[in-house]
């Protein structure tokens, strides 16, 4: 199928945005590769895990349940989102016919209609790359942390230590799995890849008869701090990463179950209309002028402070504006010529939702599921900063912000950092939305 | 016009009551004994029990409610518990101060926003435009508490010019007028800076854009063809037109900023609703976190209401029809 582009435009433009792709897929590609090549071992023993349980479980059919640990799961996850990442990025660089940006042909897959130009495209190309650079982050999280994100460190030796200073630690093999007896080879395998990845924790040396100790075992090791240590010798680094593992997942999943509450609703009230649009347009009033960190803020403390409930709040102080949004829509689309045609034709009311009134009020939907997760992901930041939503140990951006403030005077970096991702972030989601709203122009 | 008013005034009773409703459902449904709060495991059980009788802790539900929207048509928002005043007062005394703190954020964001917006527009397809619609885009994504960070870190702690929390200094009390004025400035810059720069940024870019749509208008064009300077364009034809729609954006930002902004004033620990909701919400000081609902809720439907009668006022194209 012929594409009709209206930026086909010149030729040397045309071969700089191809190139300016080939650039980052080199890049893309060349980060893939030295992953595994700066975390041989890691790596090694996360695949190994992940491949050995799944023949262990294959074998035995039965699940390990002293394997099945949310440590264990992450470098599991990790592991398979490498290779599908890697897989993907390599089926999109090369393909053989490749003269528009994948971000064009992003846009062409959702609407045939969006022709974007050349400064929307160039947004919307910025925005997207920071996002799936975050969602990278995210996934590879535990490949890419040098050090454990909850792993205490020492007090006299760690404690506020500045961007790139250094420590000797040592490994803590403490976590270990109970040993068993009568060990097959896979299962002596699969037991020294986990032991391993559990084993991950360092402990910081302090006397100098440990330093002695451990030179003489030749255990002691260099631990640089990328991004410096904060009040209880945590690295900033490692923390920043977990966070956004934490704030993406958690907006990821309010953004999601708010448009689903919002386009049900929109879609009940735009389609049924009487009493029950009346009615549930009341509610959204209602919902609208009771403040969202009021909400937020009752049930959280009234509720508990877990992360379920945390979602639930948000998701439940998001969905009015996306409501009002599909309602507006679906009114509009309702007195078009095409689906009174649609009506005479006796297609059924799900037919007429899924082939007509969907794919129009898709652009909008897109748009508001961004401004969802920037907003759900600022929510939890700022509940998160007063105290009420990630409980510390776990990271998030808006805690770690938090526990700042204290050190403001002392210690600037480790409230810069994870606000520095933040805001990159919700500027990268501004432009991805800016992007898709200026297409439908 | 009055009639309208009437209307629109009337029309936010039962939205006010169904968001009084659900945010008691809210806080009582839920478990939670705000006694366990204010008084101490020491207090002997028949004194703890005589002091739920006298908060009225004791009835059923229902009463309780009844009692209460009875109690607001008469004005009487109930008594707090942990403030041992009545909620009225304590909400009043916050909520000049939540005045005094949204009025200077509303004037320093028009002033700021626009005079950008109208530079941004001025010197179009220049190094300037860019890299203030850059700038732009940066702060109107920023959250409040890291705004207020970044403000802290630069203004408080490494310049160490402005304070960085409460409203007044220790002992302000001796000085004189001028100088407790002086104070209180010092302390209002920074909250007010806080609530204002995003929403500024968002001004700036707003205007900017409206200034360039209104420079394609015909009677621009007819204004420069009779030889107009380019400033007397901007100031008589362009800018009044250009910031019609402003003023609906500023009454519900007005509407927002009144019922308290609650992350700036906990941060800069600025004694308004915000700050007092927070604490109410904390201390699960159930009377009051109603009031400041209340409170809340009146102030978003009244900006809605101020920005729309302005907009009529201003604008004689617009008709209201009742």
């Amino acid at each position: 199928m012929k594409v009709p582009s209206q930026n086909a435009g010149s030729r040397t433009r045309l071969l700089v945005s191809t190139l300016r792709g080939r650039v980052g897929g080199s890049l893309f590609i060349l980060f893939m590769i030295a992953l595994p090549c700066i975390r041989f071992d890691l790596m090694k023993a996360s695949f190994l895990s992940l491949v050995l349980t799944l023949v262990y479980s294959i074998m035995h059919l039965q699940l390990n349940p002293a394997y099945m640990r949310a440590a264990l799961i992450e470098y599991w996850v990790a592991s398979f989102a490498w290779c599908s990442i890697l897989v993907t990025g390599c089926w999109f660089l090369f393909q053989k016919k490749r003269k528009k940006l994948i971000v064009e042909k992003l846009f062409f897959a959702i609407s045939p209609a969006w022709t974007p130009n050349r400064s929307t495209l160039k947004k919307s190309t910025f925005g997207i790359s920071v996002l799936s650079i975050f969602l990278g982050i995210a996934v590879l999280g535990p490949f890419l942390v040098p050090l454990d994100p909850i792993n205490q460190g020492d007090l006299e030796t760690t404690r506020l230590l500045a961007p790139m200073q250094t420590a000797m630690a040592w490994e803590d093999i403490s976590m270990t799995l109970p040993t068993e007896t009568a060990y097959s080879s896979v299962e002596k395998a699969l037991r020294d890849a986990n032991n391993f990845l559990l084993a991950r924790k360092v402990k910081y040396t302090r006397s100098e008869q440990e330093k002695v100790e451990h030179k003489e075992q030749g255990t002691e090791f260099r631990v640089v701090f990328l991004f410096g240590t904060d009040a209880l010798g945590r690295d900033v680094f490692s923390r920043v990463i977990y966070g956004t593992r934490i704030s993406l997942g958690i907006g990821i999943i309010v953004a999601t179950l708010s448009m689903i509450l919002g386009m049900g609703i929109g879609f009940l009230s735009g389609i049924i209309g009487g009493m029950v649009d009346k009615f549930l347009m009341r509610l959204t009033d209602v919902f609208l002028s009771l403040p969202a960190l009021v909400l937020v803020i009752s049930l959280f403390s009234v509720l508990g402070g877990s992360i379920e409930v945390l979602i639930g709040a948000l998701a439940l102080s998001g969905w009015m504006g996306v409501a009002r949004l599909v309602r507006g829509e679906v009114l509009k689309l309702r007195e078009q010529e095409f689906i009174l045609a649609a009506k005479l034709l006796a297609v059924s009311y799900i037919g007429i939702i899924r082939t007509h009134l969907l794919p129009n009020i898709l652009p909008t939907i897109l748009t508001a599921s961004v401004f969802q997760l920037v907003n759900a992901i600022m929510g939890e930041a700022a509940l998160s900063f007063l105290g009420l939503g990630i409980q510390p140990p776990t990271a998030s951006w808006g805690n770690m912000i938090g526990e700042s403030t204290i050190y403001l005077g002392s210690a600037w970096w480790i409230g810069i950092f994870p606000g520095i991702a933040l805001s990159f972030f919700a500027i990268s989601a501004q432009l991805v939305a800016e992007g898709i709203q200026e297409c439908q122009k | 016009m009055i009639t309208y008013l009437i209307k629109r005034i009337l029309g936010a009773v039962p939205l006010l009551l169904a968001l009084v409703t659900l945010v008691f459902l809210i806080t009582r449904l839920l478990p939670g004994d705000p006694t366990l709060l204010f008084i101490s495991p020491k207090v002997p059980p028949h004194v703890a029990a005589q002091l739920r009788t006298e908060f009225g802790l004791d009835q059923p539900m229902m009463v309780q409610y009844v009692r209460w929207v009875t109690g607001l048509a008469s004005g009487n928002l109930g008594f707090s518990f942990t403030h041992q005043r009545a909620v009225v007062d304590v909400i009043g005394g916050a909520f000049l101060n939540t005045a005094l703190l949204a009025g200077a954020a509303i004037v320093l964001e028009l002033v700021i926003g626009v005079l950008i917006g109208i530079l941004a527009a001025r010197y179009r397809h220049s190094f300037l435009e860019r890299w203030i619609s850059y700038g732009g885009l940066v702060i109107y994504t920023m959250p409040a508490f890291w705004v207020a960070t970044l403000l802290l870190l630069l203004f408080s702690r490494a310049l160490g010019i402005l304070p960085s929390s409460h409203m007044h200094s220790i002992g302000t009390e001796h000085l004189n007028t001028f100088e407790y004025y002086l104070d209180l400035l010092k302390h209002l810059i920074l909250p007010a800076l806080t609530l204002a720069l995003p929403g500024a940024a968002g001004l700036a870019r707003f205007v900017h854009t409206q200034l360039a749509i209104t420079a394609r208008q015909q009677y621009i064009s007819t204004a420069r063809s009779f030889g107009f300077s380019d400033r007397r364009i901007l100031l008589t034809y362009a800018l009044p037109n250009a910031l019609l729609p402003l003023i609906t954006l500023v009454g519900l930002e007005l509407g927002g900023l009144l019922s308290g902004a609650l992350v700036t004033e906990t941060i800069f620990a600025w004694p308004g609703i915000g700050r007092i909701t927070v604490t109410a919400i904390f201390a699960r000081d159930y009377p009051l976190i109603l009031g400041c609902t209340i409170i809340s809720g009146i102030a978003i439907i009244l900006g809605n209401l101020i920005a729309d009668v302005l907009y009529t006022a201003v604008d004689p194209r617009v008709k209201v029809t009742s």
